[in-house]
């Protein structure tokens, strides 16, 4: 256990560490001189801006030092949870984040609600009811579902539910109903490819033995189903439950943007386009780490499922 | 009186290569308390016909004819009904036992489950019913097997445990396909005498299946030998072993005898293309051109035209 615990924070460290280090070199080569950026924040407007001042800023902040000496200075910040200022408004990025971490968590457990309220039982529904017409409609559905951008699924849920319906709130964060649109619109996007996998991992598990065992001793079908296929069928399912987490952070980026939804995700957008590099930097390190964490969390989960992992654990320590 | 009798069963499947003929006409009757062997070449259609018994079929499958098992057309009944006599009045183990219990839950849970499934006892004393039906079955200290899993127990074990489960409601009729295939040599002797004893002990009817012989003649009064999904000998096992009739059972048994290994002459044939005639006469030694010609019929137990020259 203790080195499976300690594989996991190597790892932890490694992804943090490739990603961390490459957004950093990707901004270095981005357009927009830092220097001048907090000379603007913090002096006024271009024009009272000198060349001195400029080279005087960068000097003071490290600036003029090679990337890699820069790259070593944030990370050995990091290990103080020390993650800068803002060069806009000089917050500390770490409160800036765990200010906006709260909407975030909020809006990706819902999708995730959501998520799973679709593709689970439509997936389960379409293998027991295989080439039914349920299944061929959750088909469709699941073609749409994969070849719509979220962008635009966005606006057609505004368009109607807000616009033509005036049910929901357009966009903004005052409630509870502020979160269905975005919340929708993350869950359908990453719900279709689920459904096609909970459904061919439910009928992979309908052929084996002992589902036949299970019906041979006169279960109803409801448990042969609901108990014995679906607990195996889980398997797989909480492995794509957990990679879809990082699209749905991913995504996330996109519909706070599109809902105003004042996300970690958002945050990062207005970042890029303000150049602020120390909070584009802050909100990247968040996301991979809570990447990792969900990663975690599916491995967590096979010890929960499957009893064959929970032996094997056991025997290697 | 009768406790199964199956009479003309047609199974087709459908399939991509077009419409697969498995049973055509089937014929068997199982006595009540007597126990029966089915034996033939794998891919016979032995399994069809136990999954048949038990509506267990996949969905592909097409049947006609009838079932009748105490006075009950096993084939027209509703869902539920069918359900109801499953595992309570026929049971069904076998072959691979590792594969047919479910690797994600305890042993004991899936033969509790069965103990409860057709209402036999209450929730609270189907544990203890389980244990029971472990110690029955000769699994070795059974309350602390009752929480393992699957995958922590032997072979030999796990079919103790498929046992168990069958045994739940001491069933009129008790289906065994292949039980001792997959098994080591030393455990199969002990898994025959196991259901030997519960037969015995609880005067069960038993219709096994298997493509041992020996297995056959411990087990068994009857047997009926199948060829391309159809009996061509059936009759009393001793009589039948003895002095096999049919040239198809008389291959067979010489494929097992003393002088090691002889398989049959011929290949086992494709049913979606079986020959004009007897479906045998390709490989049979005695074939003459009324072989090639028409096909015989099961008289006095046998299916051949020329039985009483041989
Ligand atoms: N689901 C299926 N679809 C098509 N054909 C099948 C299916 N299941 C079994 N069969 C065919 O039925 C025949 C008999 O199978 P089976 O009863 O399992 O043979 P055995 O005598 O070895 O138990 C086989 O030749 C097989 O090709
Ligand atoms: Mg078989």
């Amino acid at each position: 256990m203790w080195r499976y615990l300690f594989g996991r924070l190597l790892l932890l460290i490694i992804v943090v560490i490739g990603v961390t280090a490459l957004t950093f070199l990707m901004m270095y080569y981005t357009p927009g001189d830092p220097a001048a950026i907090i000379a603007i924040a913090r002096y006024g407007g271009p024009e009272s801006l000198s060349s001195d001042l400029i080279s005087w800023i960068r000097h003071q902040e490290g600036l003029d030092a090679p990337i890699y000496i820069q790259y070593a200075k944030w990370l050995h910040h990091i290990f103080y949870l020390d993650m800068g200022r803002s060069l806009i408004t000089d917050e500390p990025v770490f409160d800036k984040i765990f200010s906006r971490f709260p909407a975030t968590l909020q809006l990706a457990l819902a999708s995730m609600l959501i998520y799973l309220l679709i593709a689970i039982p439509i997936g389960i529904l379409s293998a027991v009811k295989q080439n039914s017409l349920i299944d061929y409609l959750s088909d469709i559905g699941v073609l749409v579902g994969v070849s719509m951008p979220s962008f635009w699924l966005a606006l057609i849920l505004i368009l109607f539910f807000s616009i033509y319906l005036g049910w929901l709130p357009v966009c903004g964060s005052q409630g509870l109903s502020y979160l269905i649109l975005p919340a929708t619109t993350l869950g359908i996007g990453i719900a279709a490819t689920t459904t096609r996998i909970v459904r061919s991992s439910m009928l992979d598990v309908l052929g084996q033995n002992y589902i036949r065992t299970a019906r041979a001793k006169g279960l109803k079908e409801a448990i042969v189903i609901g108990k014995h296929a679906l607990k195996n069928a889980m398997i797989p399912i909480v492995t794509i439950a957990g990679l879809q987490f990082a699209s749905l952070l991913e995504g996330a980026v996109v519909v706070e943007t599109i809902f105003a939804w004042p996300g970690v995700g958002r945050l990062l957008v207005d970042s890029i386009n303000q150049r602020d590099f120390p909070m584009i930097q802050g909100c990247v390190l968040f996301i991979a780490i809570i990447f990792v964490l969900a990663n975690l969390l599916v491995d967590c989960s096979y010890v929960y499922l499957d009893p064959r992992v929970r032996y094997n654990r056991r025997h290697q320590v | 009186m009768n406790l199964l009798h199956i009479n003309d069963l047609h199974v087709n499947f459908s399939t991509k290569a077009g419409q697969v003929r498995v049973l055509s006409g089937f014929c068997l009757d199982i006595e009540k308390g007597s126990s029966i062997c089915l034996v033939g070449e794998s891919g016979c259609g032995k399994t069809i016909v136990a999954l048949s018994i038990m509506r267990l079929l996949p969905e592909n499958a097409q049947v006609s004819g009838e079932i009748q098992f105490k006075d009950r057309d096993l084939l027209i009944l509703e869902k539920e009904e069918i359900r109801q006599i499953r595992g309570h009045e026929i049971s069904m183990i076998f072959e691979q036992p590792a594969s047919c219990l479910n690797p994600v839950f305890t042993v004991g849970d899936q033969i509790a489950e069965s103990v409860r499934a057709n209402g036999l006892c209450k929730k609270n004393e189907a544990r203890d019913a389980a244990i029971e039906l472990m110690r029955l079955t000769g699994i070795p200290s059974p309350k602390k097997r009752f929480d393992q899993y699957p995958h922590e127990f032997s072979g030999g074990m796990l079919q103790r445990v498929m046992i168990s489960i069958a045994m739940a409601s001491k069933p009129a009729l008790l289906i065994a396909d292949e039980p001792t295939t997959s098994l080591d040599v030393t455990v199969q002797a002990q898994i025959v005498e196991l259901i030997k004893d519960l037969i015995t002990k609880f005067g069960m009817s038993l219709l096994l299946i298997t493509h041992d012989l020996g297995v056959a003649a411990e087990l068994c009064r009857d047997v009926a030998v199948m060829y391309a999904g159809e009996i061509v000998e059936s009759g009393c096992l001793n009589e039948v072993f003895r002095h096999p009739k049919h040239p198809y059972t008389k291959a067979l048994l010489r494929a097992i005898s003393d002088d090691g290994l002889r398989p049959i002459k011929g290949s086992v044939p494709e049913l979606t293309n079986l020959p004009e005639g007897c479906w045998f006469h390709p490989r049979c030694p005695f074939a003459e051109d009324q072989c090639r010609l028409s096909k015989p019929e099961l008289k006095n137990g046998i299916r051949c035209h020329l039985w009483k020259k041989n």
